[in-house]
């Protein structure tokens, strides 16, 4: 479900998230938030969701992806299940990020919450490229 | 000496002193013991962090640091930082997602004696009438958004126009619940409809609502005009704006992400960004902020009422025996436009308290009349297994930390390490050893925040005592606990 890995942090949580491309690196960290906000997960693709957004730079585009997230999670009660698409394009020195995501409504009988994110932070947050290896890591605050 | 690379010289047994160097245009000032200093405080990032903010634009005096530092994103978890109200500039992320969390501190006329064999029935009441976790919603009706907008504007008033506030709690409570120039047209549909469901939450991680008794008392005249007294039984909340807080901040550092090139402002860390106090974007967020607080205060009024009717049905007592009432409400995540003494002249300045609280002196403005003489309560909640302090707030605060203090333990150990620690162990049974009812949403909260988690808040708040910028007043020991 994604290359991540949560490491420690005195009063957040800190995930690290490798993958191959850029937007694998995107996939892999919406999967390391869902795995934050729901730990284990089973799940359906019963609905779709859209999500598109501007940004200056990849960093802002990436934690403004995963805010977005939280926010499915958390107010509109969304779980994605899989994404079904994830495209990074740029225009005009403006970057675009265009995403369909799958998945269902939350039901508590059937999940449940573990953590609750306030926020993905821009704390140091630099995605970096080594080696065709795209690497970032995030602190979240919770 | 050297903590991970950084100089820091000792100034008093109390407070040590990083001087101005490189980008620094003001010194950083940490209130620690010297054991603090080496067993966690010079150990982690906070340090460096301390250093960032103390790089702000129209930054007074120091970046400061209280004894309950830890390491966070930005700006150091108990970090104090004064802004020049002309020339400075403010910082979301100087204030945090959780907006004015705080802490609510209430009290009731019964003596443990009385309700010594009860203390389970109470906890169960409690957690069946407060909705505690993740996205926890429902204490009231679902309100509108034009129902959130009036919180937004009126705080803790809100609560007392339906009958869940007194005078009495309007009174004691920081700001009397509601800071003016909060205008909702700057606050994001988004945020309001997070808003909606979640007034009279607790919410989760360190949150939470404890049925404490007072086991020392320090200062006996300054307890006595709080109206405490040892064994008796009172009552702390601990949450803040939830996800209508959270979103606000959110949605101003993305505004904000250019604004650094706009004003030419250059900060070493993205989360420490900011804009001139006395701009557009400067005083958009400012109101925005407002708004935010006053659905803080809003909220652990309606936590408190809840808990009020709660108790009452548990314990089959009418109103007037049980005695409950407001003692103080403290934020401890805030900027607020304050006048403080700045090398001798009296300067407007805004005051950023990220983990800080306020400890204004006796004699202060703002602060209730019957406080005046003791000064600001001051409420430092601990870990949940060990106990909690009730301070009050001294002239040498107003001298030196712009008049705040310590907000609490501080982390010792990430959230992983507590895990780590706790495995194995039978954590509520720990606590029921201990005479600690404890009810909960999830075990893993439990075990992340069990008291080998945190600092030993008695050292920060000694810290702070002997410091001479809070003064103790008394001790309160859990009893009962609910968390998300």
């Amino acid at each position: 479900m994604g290359n991540y890995i949560f490491t420690d942090h005195t009063a957040d949580i800190a995930v690290e998230i490798k993958a191959e491309s850029c937007e694998g690196l995107f996939i892999s960290a919406a999967f390391a938030i869902r795995e934050c906000v729901f730990q284990k997960y089973k799940g359906n693709n019963k609905s779709e969701y859209k999500i598109s957004l501007p940004a200056d730079s990849l960093e802002d585009l990436l934690i403004n992806f995963l805010n977005e997230l939280n926010y499915f999670f958390l107010t509109k009660k969304f779980i994605f299940n899989s994404v079904k698409s994830l495209s990074i394009s740029s225009a005009n020195n403006i970057l675009k990020l265009d995403v369909i995501l799958l998945g269902e409504q939350f039901s508590s009988g059937k999940h449940k919450f573990v953590n609750e994110i306030k926020a993905v932070t821009y704390h140091n947050a630099v995605i970096e490229k080594k080696n065709n290896l795209y690497s970032v890591k995030l602190v979240i605050d919770i | 000496m050297i903590f991970n690379g950084i100089e820091i010289n000792k100034i008093t047994d109390y407070l040590w002193e990083i001087p101005k160097s490189g980008k620094m245009t003001v010194p950083g000032r940490i209130y620690t013991s010297e054991k603090m200093l080496e067993k966690c405080i010079g150990k982690d990032e906070s340090l460096k962090q301390v250093i960032n903010v103390a790089q702000f634009p129209g930054i007074q005096k120091y970046s400061l640091a209280m004894p309950d530092i830890h390491w966070g994103y930005g700006f150091p978890i108990g970090g104090v930082a004064a802004t020049d109200f002309e020339t400075g500039v403010i910082s979301p992320g100087g204030v945090g997602y959780d907006i004015n969390c705080g802490v609510r501190l209430a009290k009731t006329d019964l003596c443990f004696d009385q309700i010594k064999n009860k203390i389970p029935d109470i906890i169960t009441g409690l957690f069946q009438s407060i909705p505690t976790g993740v996205g926890a919603s429902g204490a009231i009706s679902k309100i509108s958004g034009k129902e959130v907008m009036q919180i937004l504007v009126k705080g803790s008033e809100w609560a007392a126009e339906r009958e869940m506030a007194t005078e009495n709690d309007i009174e004691f409570t920081e700001e009397k619940g509601c800071l003016k120039n909060a205008d909702p047209s700057f606050v994001s549909a988004r945020a309001i409809e997070r808003g909606m469901d979640q007034a009279g939450t607790l919410g989760s991680g360190n949150h939470f609502l404890e049925i404490d008794i007072v086991d020392e008392i320090f200062d006996e005249r300054a307890a006595n005009v709080m109206g405490l007294f040892k064994n008796q039984i009172v009552l702390l909340i601990h949450t803040g704006s939830r996800g209508l807080g959270y979103q606000i901040c959110d949605d101003y550092l993305r505004k904000f992400l250019n604004a650094g090139n706009k004003y030419g402002i250059n900060i070493p860390d993205k989360q420490l960004i900011c804009v001139p106090v006395n701009s557009g974007e400067g005083e958009a967020y400012f109101s925005a902020m407002n708004c935010a607080a006053n659905f803080a205060w809003n909220n652990r009024q309606i936590i408190m009422n809840l808990a009020n009717k709660s108790l009452e049905k548990t314990l089959r007592i009418k109103e007037k025996d049980l005695g409950f009432g407001l003692i103080y409400d403290v934020c401890h995540n805030i900027a607020k436009i304050e006048e403080h003494n700045i090398d001798g002249k009296i300067k407007k300045v805004c005051v950023h308290r990220k983990g800080a609280t306020r400890a204004f002196a006796p004699g202060s403005a703002n602060i209730p009349l019957k406080y005046k003489e003791i000064g600001q309560p001051v409420l430092i909640p601990g870990d949940m297994g060990r106990y909690s302090f009730i301070a009050v707030g001294t002239a040498k605060a107003m001298d030196e930390t712009f008049g705040s203090s310590c907000h609490g333990a501080g982390r010792l150990q990430s959230r992983h390490q507590a895990l780590l620690t706790g495995k194995g162990r039978d954590l509520i049974g720990d606590l029921k050893k201990k005479g600690i009812e404890i009810q909960t949403k999830g075990l893993k909260t439990i075990a992340e925040e069990m008291p080998f988690a945190y600092k030993d808040v008695s050292d920060v708040v000694d810290t702070m005592h002997n410091a001479g910028i809070s003064k103790k007043v008394a001790r309160i020991r859990p009893l009962g606990v609910i968390k998300g």
